[in-house]
């Protein structure tokens, strides 16, 4: 189980380095573990629960435009 | 599905006044996308889509593609060869002047593979090109069944789409035609040629979000971008296409602050930190988010604020997705 400073520090990751931001959005765990640190189900699932809401507010508002570029 | 546009060429035949790209501080060059060049992006979208199950579409634009009509017709034969699933081009339908040559490139091009076609028609365009030559090619590509989409940019003082889509005559009966009426936005030539007084702003500030990293822009240099907006500029180069590769670039594009920033909060987001520092942005409105967009990456005190903007959306973001542990 990770530490309130293990998150701290993943949290700085994800502040620095856009590419681990996504990777661990999409996969906490996987990522949290390049950074030599564990996480729980439990927490991953609260994380990724929370990345998905945080995404889906930008892709209601952009999933019928966007769609609309594509298709022209 | 992974979307790649090659600016084909920055060369054109004619030299609009409100075009993006001629007089642009990075593109207006007259240079080609070498052929080799061209295979080798390819290449990469085939490697890709195959390791991800996915398609992949490519568009040619420029400048005029077709210029290089020899090329064109290699690069569309190449990526039909190699399972593109859609191959477009822009054009503004010089090549109609003759209506037999007109069939004869459209019967080439869609035998090798070029299924969807796009004119700019409009005003600027046919200041240049007659409205004769565009309807010879369009019937071209409509005897051959393509997907035809018209463009056409806007301002003030220009016809709008319905009076440009009434000269096409019979063109469009019963036929299916996309067709999008753009603004124009000061960019490129654009940027002095035409004066704020013919933009077709809105009141207030766009409130619709942005497509940044859906696809790459890629232009003869290399230079990748994640939109075909007209806000090109050094905030949104992902890298060079030469060196990096392709599915480097579409990393970028999908987890870079400022593209996920501008997909998931669109450029309204800087609006209120220009503000709070003092620093007014136009009050004339708007064309469109692209227009604000480059309105703000283009902004002088932009190298102070948007690096600043970035770490309050980024902090603000990480809290949310970490806050119950934090």
């Amino acid at each position: 189980m990770a530490s309130k400073e293990e998150m701290k520090k993943i949290a700085v990751k994800c502040i620095e380095d856009d590419k681990f931001r996504d990777d661990f959005e999409k996969d906490p765990i996987k990522a949290a573990v390049s950074m030599g640190i564990t996480l729980t189900e439990v927490q991953a699932n609260d994380i990724k629960a929370h990345a998905s809401k945080v995404q889906a507010a930008g892709v209601r508002e952009s999933k019928g435009f966007v769609s609309s570029i594509i298709s022209s | 599905m992974y979307k790649v546009t090659l600016m084909f060429t920055e060369r054109c035949n004619i030299a609009c006044r409100h075009c993006c790209v001629s007089e642009h501080d990075f593109f207006d060059q007259g240079r080609d996308m070498p052929l080799p060049e061209v295979f080798h992006y390819i290449d990469q979208m085939v490697q890709l889509a195959a390791q991800h199950r996915e398609q992949y579409v490519i568009s040619f634009s420029g400048g005029e593609a077709f210029l290089r009509y020899p090329d064109l017709l290699e690069a569309v034969r190449y990526a039909k060869k190699n399972g593109a699933h859609h191959l477009s081009c822009m054009t503004n339908g010089f090549w109609g002047k003759d209506p037999a040559l007109a069939q004869k490139w459209a019967n080439e091009l869609n035998t090798a593979g070029l299924n969807v076609i796009g004119f700019s028609i409009d005003d600027f365009h046919q200041q240049f090109v007659p409205l004769d030559s565009v309807r010879n090619a369009f019937q071209a590509c409509r005897n051959l069944g393509m997907e035809i989409t018209i463009k056409s940019v806007v301002t003030r003082k220009t016809r709008r789409l319905p009076a440009i889509l009434g000269e096409l005559g019979d063109l469009l009966l019963n036929y299916n035609a996309v067709v999008q009426e753009i603004a124009c936005i000061p960019e490129g030539r654009a940027s002095h040629a035409i004066g704020s007084d013919e933009w077709l702003c809105q009141k207030g500030i766009p409130e619709e979000p942005c497509m940044a990293g859906i696809m790459l822009v890629i232009f003869p240099d290399g230079s990748t971008f994640p939109c075909c907006g007209t806000g090109w500029n050094r905030w949104l180069i992902l890298g060079d296409a030469q060196v990096e590769p392709i599915a480097e670039l579409f990393q970028k594009a999908e987890s870079k602050s400022l593209c996920v920033l501008l997909r998931e909060e669109g450029p309204k987001y800087f609006v209120p930190f220009f503000q709070q520092a003092g620093h007014h942005l136009p009050s004339e409105g708007y064309a469109n988010s692209c227009h604000l967009c480059r309105t703000i990456l283009n902004h002088h005190q932009a190298e102070n604020i948007v690096p600043q903007v970035i770490l309050d959306w980024k902090t603000r973001r990480v809290r949310s997705v970490l806050g119950n542990f934090l």
